[in-house]
């Protein structure tokens, strides 16, 4: 549990050195705040889930607060505002990649996909070929890519990121790096 | 193209629930972390998923920026609270009692190496000792010599004229120089 908040921490910007004392705090409070809530928990929910949940909430309360104690520092999504409002959504390139699963002429479907791959790596193109075929089930593709569930979904998710970029229009800094990740 | 069977909506919900979590992490929406791990309170899979995606960002996030000294610390073994683990010295002096866990986790990890050298010239020396008694015979054990008068063999300068059956002790010089 310790390893997953200083995961959140890693990514919520905290800086190395500090990273274990940090996610030391983090845990403590946390636990301190699922002890004076834990009215709140009911028996059939999931516990993981629920404790972090509580240190998103602390992380995102210590980062308004941040952001509060230095107005004048511009955030680095406020630099690249343009790249958040017209890049597709989550949902949006999900679906894209979904409604391919469901076609059911093969020969109409591969043309499909192939189109809409079109201009990422070959690797990142056999991945997601593979996540169709799989019907985007993570365990499927985890079998065939003989890697853990885990695995298999990050690396997808990853490539299904490259394949936004590669469908967004040409701002930010992010479509001059999709091809170098 | 398809070749397997049509998965379940369900089940395809819930890999794109994996999926807006993985790439809000990415981009630090914390906003969107906590809409899928509330959704993830009342799906077992869901949170089985989660757990599987952690693992693996755990371990990259590590590579990155490798973990302290103390991994021990982050596994949640040792106690909840931080003001145990600062006061761990002055647990020591008997303040509190410890657990059998914070003295194995709060133990120095240079003392080892310094007590196993400690061992192995321990053992050198009584191996050496009994060499000595064993070839040559000990002067300070034997019932005739006079240990109070005689260096032991081994810090005696070989003589290089000696021989070998000239004095009781000369193979014994002979052997260690």
């Amino acid at each position: 549990m310790c390893r997953t908040l200083r995961g959140y921490l890693f990514r919520a910007g905290v800086s190395g050195d500090r990273l274990d004392d940090a996610a030391r705090e983090l845990w403590n409070e946390v636990v301190r705040e699922a002890l004076s809530h834990e009215a709140r928990f009911a028996d059939d929910l999931q516990p993981r889930p629920w404790l972090l949940g509580i240190a998103v909430n602390l992380i995102r309360r210590q980062q308004t607060a941040a952001v509060q104690r230095q107005q004048r520092e511009p955030l680095a999504r406020d630099l690249y505002p343009a790249q958040h409002e017209e890049a597709l959504s989550d949902d949006e390139v999900f679906e894209r990649l979904a409604a391919l699963t469901s076609m059911t002429d093969e020969l109409d479907q591969e043309e499909a996909v192939n189109d809409l791959l079109q201009g990422l790596s070959p690797a990142d193109q056999q991945l997601l070929k593979l996540a169709v075929v799989q019907q985007l089930d993570g365990k499927a593709l985890a079998l065939a890519l003989a890697i853990s569930p885990g695995a298999a979904r990050v690396r997808l998710h990853r490539a299904l990121d490259r394949l936004r970029q590669q469908h967004a229009p040409d701002t930010g800094p992010n479509k001059e790096n999709a091809h170098e990740r | 193209m398809s070749a397997n069977a049509p998965q379940d909506s369900r089940g395809l919900l819930r890999e794109k629930q994996a999926f807006e979590y993985t790439q809000a992490l990415a981009r630090g929406d914390w906003e969107t972390v906590g809409r899928v791990l509330q959704q993830a309170q009342t799906d077992p899979l869901l949170a089985g998923m989660l757990a599987e995606i952690d693992a693996v960002l755990e371990t990259e996030s590590e590579a990155l920026a490798p973990p302290a000294r103390h991994p021990a610390h982050l596994n949640g073994h040792l106690s909840l609270t931080r003001h145990a683990e600062v006061n761990a010295h002055s647990d020591v002096k008997g303040q509190r009692p410890m657990t059998v866990m914070q003295r194995a986790n709060t133990r120095q990890p240079l003392t080892l190496p310094y007590t196993l050298v400690a061992v192995a010239a321990a053992v050198t020396l009584l191996i050496g000792v009994l060499a000595l008694t064993l070839r040559g015979g000990n002067p300070w054990l034997s019932p005739g010599g006079d240990s109070s008068s005689q260096p032991p063999a081994a810090v005696l300068p070989a003589n290089p004229d000696a021989q070998a059956g000239d004095d009781p002790r000369g193979r014994c010089v002979i052997a260690l120089t």
